[in-house]
């Protein structure tokens, strides 16, 4: 009798005090989280990046805990852009499963970790995503010898894919569009697929390119090495991957897009980390004074009105260099080919292309 | 039996014996000698396989090149000074205990060795060999230093509580030196080291809410009881993965929005975690020691005079906790890998540096050797563990009551 008491007393004292954490988390720090990014930022003095630690040649911890990769140089040409030192940055390893929780809780303020750009990321899960960094998507890698160049090429092969994953579609739905027969050899992981491909038993391999990319590079001397293998420029799914922001947060949303537009125009413009003094002191045209902020045969410098320095572009060239100085730097070492490839400029073929920055 | 007794009769005795005991017990009938054939030819190859792996084939650069990453993760290079004043303070005061409690002893040589021959793998050269030389020579000599004492009993006695309160600082005095004036975020502990420390604390907090909870669960007073109980229960319900993640994403907005609380980091969140996860299993492992007691030691005590509070200090626990030293241990061994979940979290411990390691361009497809290491290492301390709880159970006589 006595204890059926004090548990319905517990029962009761645990309910109020769920109620009132409750209460108390809906006025606490919900509202002051979002809005405000860009300001947050400054006064902190450091950028919280999550990026990956484990993807080759896109986000890598290096044996003396400095991080490299593809998408490590755009946090650090944030950082530059916002503070003038490409080296005020945090980065913050997320997950698979945490990234979005991370960014929500303003763990991080921005989150740059080969994520793709869907309808349902954008809208569920308050994530705002940018400027497309990378295309990635899937892709084909097949023997250099075999002298394949398309996937007209690989009428009646064999082709091995992982099983149970979209890849599997996405293969079957492209083949039977193009009328190419083809005999898929259904692996189970990267390892599995990586011995089938060097003992011969499959002439193509399909994967997103970014990762194939990777297991070409792993290819052992004793079978070739990395030369032995090309991956074809086709691609047969999008995954473009993009910086995401908080929803509600224009300002900084602003700001880091505009440093990405800002790497892809001085591409463009020729504008890079060695000369990018010499145009500061001397533009040789409008275009390249108004992206790094100088003044043009006496002119007034363009303030684009991001809330940051008007000559942040000179910082970030200066300091990590422009797209493809980033580019060449991290992903060509990985067998990911500029040229030719979706993430050429629009002017060579591809379609990386920024809005005028005027 | 010594050597000179192994004169040829004896060993042609031994042979013999050999021979018939494996006759008997290997070859009996042709069942068994086929399943003998068949198990040796398996383990040869297996043990074969291994060893040609670790000696001939694999590529040990890249535990080499990361080891850093691998031991300490990102702990910043000019704050590493912090850990080996840790380091050597954790082999002395082991190496003292170990004199004073336990002389070596042959059973122990294998963890030993294998102990020693790690460090000297892996801190051949530079400052570091110095560092670590250090700490050995620190441990060696708190070794004899605790034979030395161990021979006479009043000092015997005051170095068991000397040693005891360095153990009980040990915790402490390195989470203050680590973090002590300007020192390293816990976002930056990482490697071995974060497993260990998520394990100490995970050991040490357990221990500490899990006995007062046991007691609890024991109590006649119901509020208390039930209590315990609940919390006991509820905990166990969950898996710890599900807890490490609501402490992940739920606890922030639950903490009280007061400056140091509200910002606890993952690290401290998940220390807490597994400190309370342990406690509720280590107070169920306690409760069965405290029900083994026959109702006639709590008498004689109260008999004797002793208040409830000496009654269970001085008979109750230490005769419920010695005879539940093996399950403690194991659930102690149990967390020290359960650490590795916090790799969910995005925290950087020896399995995700492992990751980190194997995802360098020009480590790609290293994978095996990373996680052979890795996997030696846990074992390596899971074997220390087991080994210690041996010697403590044997020191203590358990079993022999």
């Amino acid at each position: 009798m006595n204890t059926k008491r004090f548990i319905r007393i517990a029962m009761l004292a645990v309910a109020t005090l769920g109620l009132i954490a409750v209460a108390c988390s809906s006025d606490g720090d919900g509202g002051t989280a979002a809005g405000n990014t860009l300001q947050t930022v400054m006064d902190r003095g450091e950028l919280k990046c999550g990026v990956k630690d484990s993807q080759p040649g896109f986000g890598n911890l290096e044996p003396d805990g400095s991080y490299t990769g593809f998408d490590i140089e755009f946090c650090k040409a944030i950082a530059a852009a916002v503070f003038g030192d490409s080296s005020k940055v945090e980065f913050v390893p997320a997950s698979a499963q945490d990234r979005f929780e991370l960014l929500s809780s303003s763990e991080i303020d921005v989150l740059i970790r080969t994520t793709t750009w869907t309808a349902s990321r954008d809208a569920g899960q308050h994530a705002n995503f940018g400027v497309v960094t990378f295309y990635d998507g899937q892709g084909m890698m097949v023997r250099k010898d075999s002298g394949f160049t398309s996937l007209e090429d690989l009428a009646n092969a064999t082709i091995c894919v992982t099983t149970g994953t979209t890849t599997e579609q996405n293969l079957e739905d492209r083949m039977s569009a193009l009328g190419i027969a083809y005999t898929p050899l259904g692996v189970a992981d990267d390892a599995a697929a990586q011995a089938a491909f060097l003992g011969n038993r499959c002439d193509g391999w399909t994967g997103d390119k970014s990762n194939l990319a990777g297991q070409r590079s792993a290819i052992p001397a004793a079978d070739g090495g990395p030369d032995s293998a090309v991956i074809l420029p086709v691609t047969l799914s999008k995954e473009p991957l993009a910086p995401a922001t908080r929803d509600n947060d224009s300002a900084w949303y602003d700001v880091v897009n505009w440093v990405v537009l800002g790497m892809i125009t001085a591409d463009e413009l020729g504008v890079n980390s060695s000369n990018v003094a010499q145009m500061a002191a001397n533009p040789p045209s409008a275009d390249v004074a108004r992206l790094l902020g100088a003044s043009f045969n006496g002119g007034e410098v363009t303030d684009f009105g991001l809330g940051i320095e008007v000559d942040f572009m000179q910082k970030v060239l200066a300091q990590v260099g422009n797209y493809d100085e980033a580019y060449k730097r991290t992903l060509e070492p990985i067998g990911l080919t500029r040229a030719g490839s979706l993430n050429a400029l629009w002017t060579n073929g591809g379609i990386v292309f920024a809005p005028p920055m005027r | 039996m010594t050597t000179q007794s192994l004169t040829r009769p004896v060993a042609r005795l031994t042979f013999a014996r050999a021979g018939r005991w494996v006759r008997k017990n290997l070859f009996s009938s042709w069942l068994n000698s086929l399943l003998t054939v068949v198990t040796f030819a398996v383990i040869a190859w297996v043990g074969f396989s291994v060893i040609r792996f670790v000696l001939v084939s694999a590529d040990w650069t890249v535990v080499e090149a990361n080891r850093r990453l691998l031991f300490i993760g990102r702990f910043p290079k000019a704050e590493e000074w912090r850990i080996w004043p840790a380091l050597w303070a954790v082999m002395a005061v082991g190496g003292a205990a170990y004199g004073r409690w336990a002389p070596f002893a042959r059973r122990d040589l294998p963890v030993i060795a294998l102990g020693l021959l790690f460090v000297f793998a892996f801190f051949a050269e530079g400052t570091a060999a110095l560092l670590v030389g250090v700490g050995v020579l620190l441990a060696a000599a708190a070794y004899l230093g605790g034979r030395f004492v161990a021979r006479d009993e009043r000092r015997a006695a005051v170095a068991s509580r000397l040693i005891l309160i360095a153990g009980a600082l040990l915790l402490p005095v390195t989470v203050v030196l680590f973090t002590v004036a300007s020192g390293v975020r816990t976002t930056l502990w990482g490697g071995l080291l974060l497993n260990i420390m998520l394990a100490s604390i995970g050991i040490a907090g357990g221990f500490a809410l899990g006995v007062p909870l046991a007691l609890a669960r024991a109590s006649t007073m119901p509020v208390i009881r039930v209590t315990a109980t609940t919390y006991i229960e509820l905990v166990r319900a969950g898996p710890l993965i599900a807890w490490l993640f609501l402490a992940r994403f739920v606890l922030p907005d639950f903490l009280p929005p007061i400056g140091p609380i509200a910002d606890l980091h993952i690290v401290a969140r998940a220390m807490l975690v597994l400190a309370g996860f342990t406690a509720a299993y280590v107070a169920e492992v306690v409760r069965g020691g405290l029900q083994s007691l026959p109702h006639g030691q709590e008498e004689a005590a109260q008999a004797l005079g002793l208040s409830g509070f000496q009654t269970t200090w001085l008979i109750v626990l230490p005769q419920a906790l010695r005879a539940v030293i093996p399950a403690l241990v194991s659930q102690f061994i149990s967390l020290w890998k359960d650490t590795t979940l916090v790799f969910g979290l995005s925290l950087l411990e020896l399995l995700g540096a492992s990751e980190a390691a194997i995802a360098q361009q020009r480590f790609i497809g290293r994978q095996a050797e990373v996680l052979l290491f890795a996997g030696f290492v846990f074992w390596l301390v899971s074997l220390t563990m087991s080994r210690l709880s041996q010697r403590i159970e044997r020191s203590l006589g358990v079993g022999e009551r």
